[in-house]
């Protein structure tokens, strides 16, 4: 679980956080997300001991349902694929110091752009369909997003809570649209629509556990996002605009330009991910089809402390421990039955206040609301 | 529709809205009360969920509902404590802490309620609040608030820790200078702030619905957030602006019938509303509410 | 009596102070003289309670204090006025009087507090209208603010940390007169300064420190500034004073009837010539519009009416831009630095996307690295390396980065605001050498300053900017050597006209 692990010792590496004790530096953060990591896992089997269940039996338990077998393994990687782009994109705008908390209305908004291409006919051919409906997911994303970034540079409506709000907006936007005009006239009750067509869907890597080409997204997108901010001059700016917005403007930095073009990014990326989970896991929307992704992908983000690369072990993480907590109810143990999945939550948020407690982890920029 | 006259569908709205109110106006006076002292806490949603699950519980096992309200402020105050252990004492982000804190709420409060449901069915009981009493008709949540908004608005203009907590949020170190103990002011507005907010959460499951679901405060925890911006952080400015979103909130209730089949695809725009009309306000009032100058910063004492 | 006994304290590796022993004698005021890092505001701190000594004690009358926080200080009668103003800006002049007074039950006292300000401000010179808000005052009542408030805290002893730094001339005498009111009743003033002529002025006795030890305890009849300057610095004092050097050389920023209401204060009719060659000081206490005038000249606001016009060296006429426009800045740490961003990332923070350091979008790292260490070479910037933390270096050495990158440009116009605030000795020497050198080089500087020695010591022309308008302050008296008349600019400084009936 290391946050900076394919950094490059290049003689011009001219990132102090990781230049400067480039050793003792990597390992202190490695080390902090390993601590949080087993802090958070200790507190999670503590709470478990504490509702009454065996706390060994348990991690026990939970580790043979993670790691027991191939399709385990499979599917808690489907689950991590969209937490490792929205993480991506949280990552990205916190960098920026935006505080994008949109990431549950752009994903949804995304899947539902992408629904719409396919539900319009653009998406007949193979190799084209998919792609058309992930640039379908980016723009829905981005289009999301661009609300909030709006609001704050004309009105300077604060995107802490803009993007929330916007977030319980999307929720019911999806739901009118499924409701409504895009309602499959073959389900009852009118919760779901029709999948899209098998043009349009991302291949299959193994078809049995339901592994599908998008969980190449997020790790081509991570090596992208990582070079581009280490290396490209508008991922400087957005370090610089991250770090001190103030400076930014007296250099002649567009530091609110720059902020609403992050926040619209991170959208568009968030919205690739409402795109990749559609045409690769899901293939049709439902009435409530918000899974939490946006609120769990902060945790990610977090715990990766911003860092593009190190996403993507922690979307891992915590997509094993989900699919490991839903696995436990699989178990023919009649205790575990019932054992409540939402205890993740739990975990993540102590994941999160024991990151910031070990690291120091603060996001500048402007965020007063 | 037929058989209600308008003067009582009009009662009834207003009766309605009060209690859609009295939640919001709780949770935007507590966070207020955090921000005023230079806190801001995202993670209001989960102390409030938080409160509203400790009120059903110490309501269930006492019997009694004013328990019960007093359990849901002390669940609220205990985990915003939490929140300014993070900020306060060690100077943690804001932002970050009150996202780890809802999210920890969302948790706790999920499997704590199954787990509790179950407990209580094993006692040969169900896990509800009994009702408030309403001595002689009057709404007891909706007193209680006139009551907290307006010793809340004096306390802050007119006395000496009012002034105390105004100082702390727009320059701790000149309150530091002064000899108050920022850090103290910080502890004690964000257990009083989190009491408020936690009484909210009990407002709503105590006070209204009797009983505990998962996330059932959904999302007024945030709406309080932008109400204590419409309100321009003063007591009764916030209460205003909960009386006029708890009224929308009724309205929506009383119109749904008049929808007819067209229910089932209008009644999501209708959640929708609140947090649209939230929006536009938002753009609208920003620019012209100056929050408190330290809000969201922490103190470092050299 | 006051006595600091034996006082050290170290930071680090770094001694503060060590074995500092001075006595504050009742009905005085005594002056704290030192370099930057002499230790005097350690050892202010240390007696007010805001740093705990290593070693030593404070003793009141006989008795031994036991200073842990500022509170304890309050309680025996010690109170401070400090450089930055702790007053609340959104609070009333009476709120903030109110502040910190815990012993006076729940309820404001709004009406007593009123009218013992009003009392106080009587008799010690110190009018300030205690129903106004701080935000709406100026510096110099805002000071007044601040004695008040240890007045009505009974306080004995004023610890006073550069006081005269952000008052004008004016405000400065009333401040004078406020003080030797509250020494004739009784009161014991400590009064810390680097400023040899007003310690002359105003102080009974004088102590001298330099690099955290006592070099001297007099009256002050006895001493003289030139015996002061030489204990204070440790050799004779040489400032680097530039010859003027009148140009009529082409113009490279012009403003003509500038006005605008954005930011706090309204520019008035800013018209304003630099030529290449010329530095031109702008004179001012603090919040006078100087913050408002160098938004417009970088291009960061722009007018509401009248034209900002920036020309490039060869004439032609180029829009203000914070990249057309080398600018050293008032605060470095917020306007002109990422902190957390490396000294070879600082160094290219305005230049990034010139040919030398990026192409199509990459940054060409080699490049940046080589344009660092010449920085540091050139600018003598420690520690010398391109890749640590710009938090990492000292104030001064910020200081010499920002220069380094905004000089090594060469452009037509070099605006420095304050760009000396803060910096010792050998590091204001150097920042005047290089703004005159870069005049010598053809380029137009502004020197926009608070300080009035620095503007005298610099500058070819002199304008004087007072609630937003400026005026022109022009040489006189001898043909040959015409010099700046300074009691002119004080009274410009101050906002009275020029010429006020022949009194000077």
């Amino acid at each position: 679980m290391t946050d900076r692990p394919l950094d490059a010792p290049t003689h011009a590496d001219l990132d102090p956080s990781r230049r400067a004790s480039s050793a003792n530096g990597a390992l202190r953060s490695l080390v902090a997300a390993l601590g949080s990591v087993a802090v958070g896992l200790l507190v999670m089997l503590a709470a478990v001991a504490g509702f009454g269940y065996p706390p060994l039996i348990v991690a026990r338990a939970f580790v043979a349902s993670v790691l027991g077998n191939g399709d385990r393994i499979a599917a808690a990687l489907v689950l991590a694929c969209p937490l490792a782009i929205i993480g991506l994109a949280i990552a990205v705008s916190f960098r920026a110091g935006v505080w994008n908390i949109g990431g549950e209305g752009q994903y949804v908004l995304g899947a539902l752009a992408a629904f719409l291409a396919a539900h319009a006919g653009l998406a007949q051919t193979p190799v084209l369909g998919p792609i058309v409906l992930l640039v379908a997911g980016a723009l829905g994303g981005a289009a999301w997003a661009a609300l909030a970034a709006l609001l704050k540079r004309y009105r300077g409506a604060p995107e802490i809570l803009t993007t929330i709000l916007l977030n319980f907006i999307a929720v019911q936007v999806v739901a009118i649209a499924v409701h409504g005009p895009l309602a499959d006239p073959l389900s009852g009750d009118r919760d779901t629509t029709a999948s899209i067509p098998a043009a349009a869907q991302l291949p299959q890597l193994i078809p049995t556990a339901g592994l599908h080409a998008g969980i190449l997204v997020p790790i081509a997108l991570a090596v992208v996002a990582w070079i581009a901010l280490a290396r490209t001059t508008p991922g400087f700016r957005l370090r610089v605009v991250g770090d001190n917005p103030i400076a930014a403007r007296f250099v002649g930095i567009h530091a609110d330009r720059v902020a609403a073009r992050t926040l619209m990014l991170s959208g568009a990326i968030i919205g690739l991910a409402g795109a990749v989970e559609l045409a690769g896991n899901t293939h049709y929307l439902t009435a409530a089809y918000d899974a939490g992704y946006g609120y769990t992908a902060i945790a990610v983000a977090l715990l990766a402390r911003l860092h593009p690369i190190g996403v993507l072990p922690a979307a891992a993480f915590f997509a094993a421990l989900e699919t490991g907590a839903r696995g436990l109810q699989k178990l023919p143990d009649e205790a575990f039955r019932d054992f409540p999945t939402v205890l993740t939550f739990f975990a993540q948020g102590t994941v999160i206040l024991v990151t910031v407690l070990l690291t120091r982890m603060r996001i500048s920029g402007a965020t007063s609301p | 529709m037929n058989d209600v006259t308008v003067p009582e569908l009009v009662a009834s709205t207003l009766h309605r809205g009060v209690q859609a109110a009295v939640p919001l106006a709780l949770a935007a006076n507590g966070e207020l009360i955090a921000e005023r002292a230079g806190l801001l806490n995202i993670g209001i949603e989960g102390v409030m969920l938080i409160g509203a699950l400790g009120g059903v519980a110490s309501a269930w096992w006492t019997g009694s509902a004013v328990a019960g309200l007093i359990g849901a402020a002390l669940a609220g105050a205990l985990a915003a404590l939490l929140f300014a252990l993070w900020t306060v004492a060690w100077r943690r982000d804001q932002v970050v802490t009150g996202l780890a804190i809802n999210l920890l709420a969302f948790g706790l409060t999920g499997v704590a309620v199954q787990r509790l449901d179950r407990f209580a069915e094993s006692h040969g009981s169900t896990f509800v609040a009994p009702p408030l009493p309403m001595p002689a008709g009057i709404d007891p949540l909706a007193t209680l608030t006139l009551l907290v908004v307006a010793v809340t608005h004096v306390a802050i203009f007119c006395t000496r820790p009012g002034l105390t907590l105004r100082a702390v949020g727009e320059n701790p170190e000149a309150a530091d200078t002064a000899g108050i103990r920022v850090a103290l002011v910080r502890f004690i507005a964000a257990a009083v702030g989190g009491a408020l907010v936690g009484l909210a959460g009990g407002a709503l499951s105590v006070g209204m619905t009797h009983r505990f679901q998962e996330f059932m405060t959904g999302g007024r925890g945030f709406l309080a957030l932008a109400l204590v911006i419409f309100g321009r952080w003063s007591p009764i400015g916030v209460a205003i602006a909960a009386c006029f979103f708890g009224l929308l909130d009724a309205l929506q209730v009383t119109l749904q019938p008049t929808l007819g089949d067209a229910v089932h695809l209008l009644y999501p725009a209708l959640v929708a509303l609140p947090y649209v009309l939230t929006l536009v306000a938002l753009a609208g009032v920003t620019g012209r509410a100056r929050a408190p100058a330290a809000l969201a910063t922490p103190y470092d004492p050299r | 009596m006051l006595e600091a006994r034996r006082i050290a304290k170290r930071f680090g590796p770094v001694v503060a102070l060590a074995d500092v022993s001075v006595e504050f004698h009742d009905r005085e005021v005594h002056a704290v003289l030192g370099e930057n890092g002499a230790g005097k505001s350690t050892l202010m701190n240390i007696l007010y309670g805001l740093i705990r000594p290593d070693a030593g004690q404070v003793v009141l009358d006989g008795r031994a204090l036991r200073l842990r926080r500022p509170m304890d200080a309050h309680a025996a009668g010690i109170a401070m006025v400090h450089q930055h103003f702790m007053l609340v800006e959104d609070f009333t002049v009476a709120e903030n009087l109110m502040l910190g007074h815990l012993d006076v039950g729940w309820w404001l006292p709004r009406s007593a507090v009123r009218r013992r300000a009003r009392e106080a401000a009587r008799r010690f010179a110190l009018d300030v209208d205690p129903d106004r808000r701080v935000e709406e005052l100026s510096v110099g009542q805002r000071q007044r603010v601040e004695i008040l408030k240890a007045l009505l805290r009974e306080a004995h002893t004023f610890i006073l940390d550069e006081p005269t730094g952000v008052l004008s001339p004016d405000d400065a005498q009333q401040l004078f007169e406020s003080l030797r009111r509250l020494r004739n009743r009784g009161a014991r003033i400590l009064f810390i300064s680097h400023k040899l002529n007003e310690v002359m002025a105003i102080a009974d006795r004088v102590t001298v420190l330099r690099r955290g030890r006592r070099i001297i305890t007099e009256s002050a009849d006895r001493a003289t500034p030139e015996s002061l300057a030489q204990q204070m610095v440790g050799r004779p004092l040489g400032e680097f004073v530039r010859p003027p050097a009148p140009s009529s050389g082409d113009a490279v920023l012009e403003l003509r009837n500038v006005s605008s209401a954005r930011g706090h204060v309204a520019l008035r009719d800013v018209s304003l010539v630099v030529r290449s060659g010329e530095i031109v000081g702008i004179a001012g206490v603090d919040g006078n519009g100087q913050t408002e005038l160098a938004r417009m000249v970088l291009g960061l606001d722009r007018p509401e009416a009248g034209d900002v016009r920036l020309f490039d060296p060869d004439g032609g006429r180029i829009e203000p831009a914070p990249r057309a426009v080398a600018h050293i800045a008032d605060d470095r740490r917020r306007e002109a630095l990422v902190l957390n961003m490396s000294l070879a990332e600082n160094a290219v923070l305005k230049h990034h996307t010139d040919a030398t350091f990026s192409r199509r979008g990459w940054l060409n790292r080699r490049a940046i690295a080589s344009h660092a260490a010449q920085l540091v070479r050139e600018f003598d910037i420690r520690p010398a390396s391109p890749f640590v933390a710009a938090a990492s270096l000292s104030g001064g050495n910020q200081q010499r980065l920002v220069i380094g990158r905004e000089l090594a440009a060469g452009r037509g116009l070099v605006l420095a605001v304050n760009p000396t605030r803060g910096l010792d000795v050998a590091s204001t020497d150097f920042v005047h050498r290089r703004l005159s050198e870069r005049a010598a080089n053809g380029c137009g500087v502004l020197l926009i300053s608070a300080d009035l020695d620095e503007i005298l010591r610099l500058v070819d022309r002199i304008y004087v900017i007072h609630s937003g308008r400026l005026t022109e302050s022009r040489r006189a008296g001898d043909p040959a050597r015409p010099t700046h008349d300074t009691a002119e600019i004080a009274r410009l400084m101050a906002g009275l006209p020029p010429d006020c009936g022949g009194r000077t």
